[in-house]
């Protein structure tokens, strides 16, 4: 129904190889699979390197010849089609890349299993469908791809079957899943009745053409679009529905990697990818902003008290998520991207790496007493990162007066540099210390405009410009955020005076318990398990 | 913490003390765990020493169901690959019954080695699993038995939650805030607010813990009574309680150990145990019902399983067998020795090895290669007790055996430069460290890792790229350390950094000292006459990454450092001229054209490193040439040797590469073997392995009976190397045969908790020991578990003398913990070491 635009079957059929080969191991028996173990696993290694370097191809091809949109089969809503443009190309590299660290790092990891072969297998094909799930150009597509990407990595979250804390979390995330997957296909109903497509490109240019006529929006899309978000949430761990990430440790570390840099993203793509329908409708993505910035506030503090080193780092997807969905919910969706690029590379180097941690603090540093806090010092550091970030933000060209967005996010950088220089100068003050501190300021402002820069040119196309004249109440709520961010950063800075307090005493019992949403759902498992319950006498024994 | 239990105990009669005797005695059970940053070998039956292993058995098996053998399949394998023959068995049975007739006296039945056989084919025929043995069972445990609940799982997390928040090293940037308080006071203040359990449907909790006494002692003693326990119960369910939780019980028992040594008594141990035991209490109470108090006084009613029975005699004979099969062999081996060499030439060079098992293929190798160079075998620290201060920092790790504490500290310095260049480089280091602090703030804090990930993130697809493809190129593991040294000068209160304020007074070691402990080190390493131009003195050290356990690999008389700072203070010294002039006057002459050389035995690569190469005199330099090439051929055949055993197939091209990317390989699980399959401790003149293949084996410590004319050396290896040997070969044996309990499980899944240890997957107990990769290879066991067997060049009179004024060697090897063999020289003369200083000729 749709002729392609700018036809190039060859760079498709390349693209389209992709999930194809990363499928291909699944035919293979589990028997022979494993028999063979860790050479099989390190055929699929190869094969997903090999995906990576599809992925770069298709890449600079995107990158001369501009976004494409091709439909290979089509009936009705259902279709065959790809859609590729610098967003897509950018984030297929992303996965593959990651897909190819990750299962090259479990050839030996794994090596001596005895069902290396299997976990090969689904590693691979859970990759294969994320980046079908990223390269689909219908929507039809997308939810299949996304419903069976959730079902492998089911697989590997329960690769080993006999732990039942696997059991437990694996199958609390399958059920949000499924939770997630209907809501996706209510949206995706209501998107067919109204515009009678399921094109990604023919709904974009269809609502945009609403947008500009400035028609009320109807219910439908009003409906989808707080369904979309709401399978965004469910899928990106967000509160309420985040307590089964931190509880999901129990595979190998290279699943942890994957999911935490693969496909926990699911529902920030999901987001990004559908934006032009989204922004019909601000009210939702106001929605988005508020859980956003909560799971990220809440997360964060629940992430300071944690003692081992994964849970840390899931804890910290948790809030990296929340932050995302908010720069989503901001309208600022290239920033948004870049935050899922950015943080899919940190966060699977820090899992996979996360032995040498043992290594790391044998000899780091420890400040001698608590940093003081002098009011010259206090004045310095608050200088120095308001005049860089403000500064270096109009060197890009930046009217932050104009931009309401970029206001609160270079605020919350602004905080990030503070909170860094009075790391560095608050025990021990030398000359030495000051310029180094001033010029990596510098350098970390400047990347961070840079970057900004570079993926609002590179993303461009690929996103629909949303800057909606703010009502007060939007306003009110982005000043309670900002509000929220800077209570985070004196509660971090006084933290260590505060620990005696009763209150804060509280606090972080609570907290390191992650406030009990993960015994409420082991609760209900237990429940489920309930076969016998000898009700009657529970207090006779008092 | 202790100031409580007097008040009670006044009104209360001797009730209270008993069960603190009790407690107290079995808190003595738990063998400590070190932290990661020092993971020290530890024999996990440390506390069992006093008993026979038999007995042991039986008391582990009541407890946790897991006697320390292994399955009888793997004993029936053995016999049926004839590694095992039907004389072993004969001589096992015999053997058992004069080292522990008390263990024969009330079994049922007689035992024989037809009886043996019999047993064993009935085994054969009903292979059906392990029927499921009555062991003590928690309340939590009855609970999930008649419930289907996982309360055993929740109160084990539910602790190890509390001890990670309290002994957390570094990993939390919020604190738990009662960490200056005990830790039962500290668990009970956070237990006033934990609102988990309620959440789990236990009803009150936190009010249930508010009525709790306040001391741990009287808490203890409140709550046994709440139990109606009765103290000829108490041994083995208490026992069962500190194991349920016994990788955080061990991490204790190190504080206890350290704090104890320090001279603090520290009665953590048992406040945990007064922890574990309330979580039963208050399930019983606050979950509880009728059913589940009866369940629980249900497993008293019977009259108790007799543990030390015919199946646990008859599994340790088969055990037993498997061990004197290895000793028939390697006695064979021992008296094939060549007489010593009549006509003694100066050696090219002497190497002197550490002990380690792994040394023993290099030295092999190195004679192999060139056959004037004389191998020795010591212990890898040279006899050094040092603490070693890495340079720029206050504190450094003790760098001796555990046994020991350092009697010296010596800070790292710059090889070259002047006062002021080190002045700048210290205050270079300095700044850089305080920059990498605020740098892992701004990574991990709650309102700049956004920041972080968002400017910085990208930077991570090179590191990731690198370690994924390129780590052949080793570039970043390679420590960039040059132009530094250990400074041994700088003395006692010689404040040589004017800068720096924080300077601890006491580094260095006097020249007194120094002689000492050269004249120490000469001796025992049994130097003498003959010195070669070169003396290497080669400690070693492992290099892998990404790897929690790296310590596990490292030198275990090092305190599980790498040995190199040990080994370059011994050659500073004994270079030195006022100490060489020293030892002359003490009757100790070294020939002035003797040098001696600090190296690295890398055993994850088998690469040997040498060490202040600048500082060697001009005449030695041709030496020094011909010896780097020797070590170099010999690096690269032990590499082929171990290739085999790394699954690398010798004969293929690139095998250095193959072994060496092991080293930089971040997804490697199993770097190298590290002393798996030890077996033995040979304590004589290299003569009498010279030319044997001992296959890694075993710990080789040269010593002269004829040398040793006061038998202080004598004394010093039974009391302090056969410890630190049997302590590494009894933790390879209890990761091995009881895995569960004293192995840490599965590498893949492992998470680091504050620092200090692991656990499995998201939270739960701390592991102890060994992981499974490093005992086991996917298939089998890698790890053939042999109880340590010391055979020694000395008299049977010499070795009993030293055994009577130790009493505390003596019961290792009383109670089956060692076998102990005495030979001489010439290896002929073998003697069996039996018990109560009772020995046995062997037939070689």
């Amino acid at each position: 129904m749709f002729t392609p635009a700018n036809s190039s079957p060859l760079i498709i059929w390349l693209v389209l190889l992709c999930p194809i080969i990363l499928t291909l191991p699944l035919i293979f028996s589990d028997r022979w699979a494993n028999r063979v173990g860790q050479r099989f696993a390190g055929g699929v290694a190869v094969i997903a390197a090999c995906g990576f370097l599809i992925s770069v191809v298709v890449g600079l091809a995107v990158s001369m010849n501009g976004p494409l949109h091709v439909v290979l089969f089509s009936y009705g809503a259902v279709g065959l089609s790809l859609h590729l443009n610098t967003l897509t190309a950018v984030l297929l590299m992303l996965v593959s890349f990651i897909g190819a660290v990750v299962t090259r790092y479990s050839v030996n990891y794994l090596s001596g299993d005895d069902r290396q072969g299997t976990f090969a297998r689904w590693l691979a094909a859970t990759l294969g469908w994320v980046m079908l799930f990223i390269m689909a150009g219908n929507l039809v597509l997308m939810t299949v791809a996304w419903f069976v990407t959730s079902l492998c990595l089911h697989q590997l979250l329960t690769f080993y079957p006999e732990r039942s804390a696997a059991q437990q979390s694996a199958w609390t995330k399958f059920f949000i899943s499924r939770m997630a997957d209907l809501s996706l296909v209510g949206a995706m109903i209501l998107l067919w009745r109204e515009f009678g497509t399921l094109e990604l490109d023919a709904l974009f240019l269809l609502a945009a053409e609403m947008q500009s006529s400035g028609a009320t929006v109807p219910g439908t899309v009003v409906g989808s679009a707080f369904l979309l978000i709401l399978a965004a949430v469910m899928k990106s761990a967000q509160f309420p529905f985040h307590s089964w990430l931190p509880d999901s440790l129990d595979s190998p570390t290279p699943v942890s990697a994957l999911m935490h840099a693969g496909v926990i993203n699911g529902g920030g793509v999901l987001i990004i990818r559908l934006s032009p329908v989204i922004c019909l409708v601000p009210t939702a993505l106001n929605v988005l902003v508020l859980v956003g910035a909560f799971t990220a506030v809440f997360a964060s503090v629940v992430m300071l008290t944690q003692t081992s080193i994964k849970r840390s780092l899931a804890w910290s997807t948790v809030s990296q998520m929340g932050f995302m969905m908010l720069q989503c919910g901001l309208g600022a969706f290239a920033l948004a991207a870049l935050h899922i690029v950015g943080h899919s590379l940190y966060k699977s180097y820090a899992f996979l790496s996360s032995g040498s941690v043992v290594a790391l603090t044998r000899g780091a540093w420890v400040p001698s007493g608590s940093p003081g806090a002098h009011p010259a010092l206090l004045f310095f550091i608050l200088s120095v990162s308001v005049s860089l970030t403000f500064s270096v933000g109009y060197l890009f060209g930046h009217h932050f007066t104009e931009n309401p967005n970029l206001l609160v996010l270079g605020c919350i950088f602004m905080m990030a540099l503070g909170y860094m220089l009075w790391n560095l100068w608050g025990t021990r003050f030398p000359v030495r210390l000051a310029s180094w501190g001033v010029v990596a300021a510098a350098a970390l402002a400047f990347s961070w405009f840079a970057l900004h820069h570079l993926a609002i040119r590179l993303f461009d196309d690929s996103l629909p410009a949303y800057n909606p004249a703010r009502s007060g109440i939007e306003c009110a709520s982005m000043i309670v955020i900002l509000l929220a961010f800077c209570g985070l950063l004196v509660f971090q800075v006084c933290l260590p005076s505060l620990t005696t307090h009763e209150l804060i005493r509280r606090l972080y019992v609570h907290a390191s318990n992650g406030f009990y949403f993960g015994a409420l759902v082991q609760r209900l498992h237990q429940r489920g398990r309930f076969q016998v319950r000898d009700a009657v006498a529970t207090s006779s024994t008092h | 913490m202790s100031n409580e239990p007097e008040v009670v105990a006044a009104g209360d009669g001797g009730e209270q003390a008993i069960w603190l005797k009790k407690a107290q005695a079995v808190c003595k059970r738990i063998p400590p765990l070190w932290p990661l940053q020092n993971f020290v070998a530890v024999n996990p039956y440390l506390g069992f020493s006093n008993l026979h292993f038999l007995q042991a058995s039986a008391m582990l098996e009541g407890a946790s169901n897991q006697p320390p053998l292994m399955p009888v399949a793997f004993y029936q394998k053995k016999l049926q690959a004839g590694r095992v023959l039907e004389q072993d068995l004969e001589e096992a049975l015999a053997l058992a019954k004069r080292q522990a007739p008390e263990c024969f006296e009330d079994l049922e039945g007689a035992v024989t080695v037809t009886h043996l056989k019999l047993w064993l084919n009935l085994r054969e025929e009903k292979s059906a699993p392990h029927e499921a043995v009555e062991t003590v069972a928690e309340v939590a445990e009855v609970a999930d038995r008649l419930f289907r609940t996982t309360w055993a799982e929740l109160v084990t997390k539910q602790i190890s939650k509390h001890c990670a928040a309290y002994y957390d090293e570094g990993q939390s940037s919020w604190r738990m805030p009662w960490s200056a308080q005990s830790l039962f006071t500290a668990w009970r203040e956070s237990a006033l607010i934990d609102a988990s359990l309620e959440v789990m449907g236990w009803k009150g909790v936190r009010q249930w813990v508010a009525g709790l006494p306040s001391g741990p002692e009287a808490a203890l003693e409140y709550l046994l009574e709440k139990l109606k326990m009765k103290p000829k119960q108490a041994d083995a369910y208490l026992h069962r309680l500190l194991l349920s939780i016994v990788g955080w019980s061990g991490h204790v028992q190190f504080k206890v150990r350290q704090n104890g040594l320090a001279g603090f008594p520290d009665s953590s141990l048992l406040q945990l145990l007064t922890i574990r035991l309330a979580y039963d209490v208050a399930l019983m109470e606050c979950w509880g019902s009728v059913r589940l108090s009866q369940g629980w006084q249900n497993q008293w009613s019977g009259e108790g399983k007799q543990w030390l029975n015919r199946d646990l005699v008859m599994h340790y004979v088969l055990h037993l067998a498997g061990e004197v099969a290895y000793q028939r062999q390697l006695v064979a081996g021992l008296s094939q020795a060549q007489p010593t060499r009549g006509q003694v030439k100066r050696p090219k060079v002497q190497a002197v090895f550490c002990i380690d098992v792994r040394s023993e293929v290099m030295r092999r190798a190195l004679e192999g290669v060139a056959a004037e160079t004389e191998t020795r075998g010591f212990a890898g620290f040279f006899g050094m007790p040092i603490e070693y201060i890495p340079f720029g920092q206050q504190h450094g790790q003790a760098q001796c055996p555990v046994l020991l504490s350092p009697q010296f500290k010596v800070r790292e310095t710059l090889a070259r430069g002047d006062e002021k260049e080190k002045a700048r480089a210290l205050a270079n280091h300095r700044s850089f460290r305080q920059f990498k602090y605020a740098w892992n703030a701004f990574k991990s804090s709650a309102i700049s890792c956004f920041s972080f990930v968002e400017t910085l993130g990208i930077g991570f697809a090179w590191k990731l790229f690198q370690r994924s493809f390129l780590n052949h190129l080793r570039a970043e593991t390679v420590p960039v350390v040059v132009n530094r040294k250990p400074n041994v000068h700088e003395c006692k209160g010689n404040h040589a950094h004017g800068h720096d304020h924080h300077a601890v007074a006491s580094t260095g070691i006097a020249l007194a000292d120094q002689v000492r402990l050269a004249k120490g080190a000469i001796k025992h390493m049994g130097l003498s006459g003959d010195y070669a131009r070169l003396v290497l003195l080669c400690a070693h050290g492992s290099e892998t990454v990404n790897n929690p356990f790296a310590a596990s690999l490292e030198c275990g008389a090092c305190g599980g450092h790498s040995g190199d700072a040990n080994a370059r203070v011994a050659a500073e010294i004994l270079n030195q001229v006022e100490v060489r002039k020293a030892l002359a006057a003490d009757g100790v002459m070294i020939p002035s054209d003797t040098w001696f050389l600090a190296g690295l035995h890398n055993t994850t690569t088998d690469e040997v490193k040498l060490y202040d190469l600048e500082s060697v005199p001009s005449s030695h330099v041709g030496d020094l040439e011909e010896l780097r090439a020797t070590l170099a051929e010999a690096s690269q055949r032990v590499r082929r040797e171990r290739a085999l055993t790394l699954g690398i197939r010798p004969e293929r091209m690139g095998v250095d590469g193959k072994v060496l990317e092991r080293a930089a390989d971040w997804s490697q699980v199993r770097p190298e073997w590290g002393l798996v399959n030890n077996a033995a401790f040979v304590v004589g003149p290299r003569s009498m392995t010279r030319g044997l293949n001992l296959g890694s084996r075993c710990f080789l410590h040269d010593y002269s009976r004829e040398l040793d004319t006061d038998l202080q050396t004598l004394e010093l290896i039974l009391t302090a190397p056969v410890i630190v040997t049997t302590w590494i070969n009894l933790q390879y044996y209890g990761s091995t045969v009881n895995h569960g309990l004293y192995g840490s499980g599965n590498k893949v899944l492992h998470n680091v908790v504050g620092t200090v240890g692991v656990c499995s997957g998201t939270e739960g107990d701390l592991r102890s020991g060994l992981p499974l990769q490093s005992v086991h290879d996917g298939k089998d066991w890698r790890h053939d578990p042999l109880r340590l067997s010391v055979f020694i060049a000395a008299s049977t009179a010499d070795i009993g003398l030293i055994l009577e004024k130790h009493p505390e060697v003596q019961q290792l090897f009383d109670h089956g913990w060692i076998h102990l063999f005495a030979m001489d020289a010439q290896g002929k003369n073998f003697h069996r070491y039996l018990r109560d200083n009772v020995w046995m000729p062997v037939q070689a």
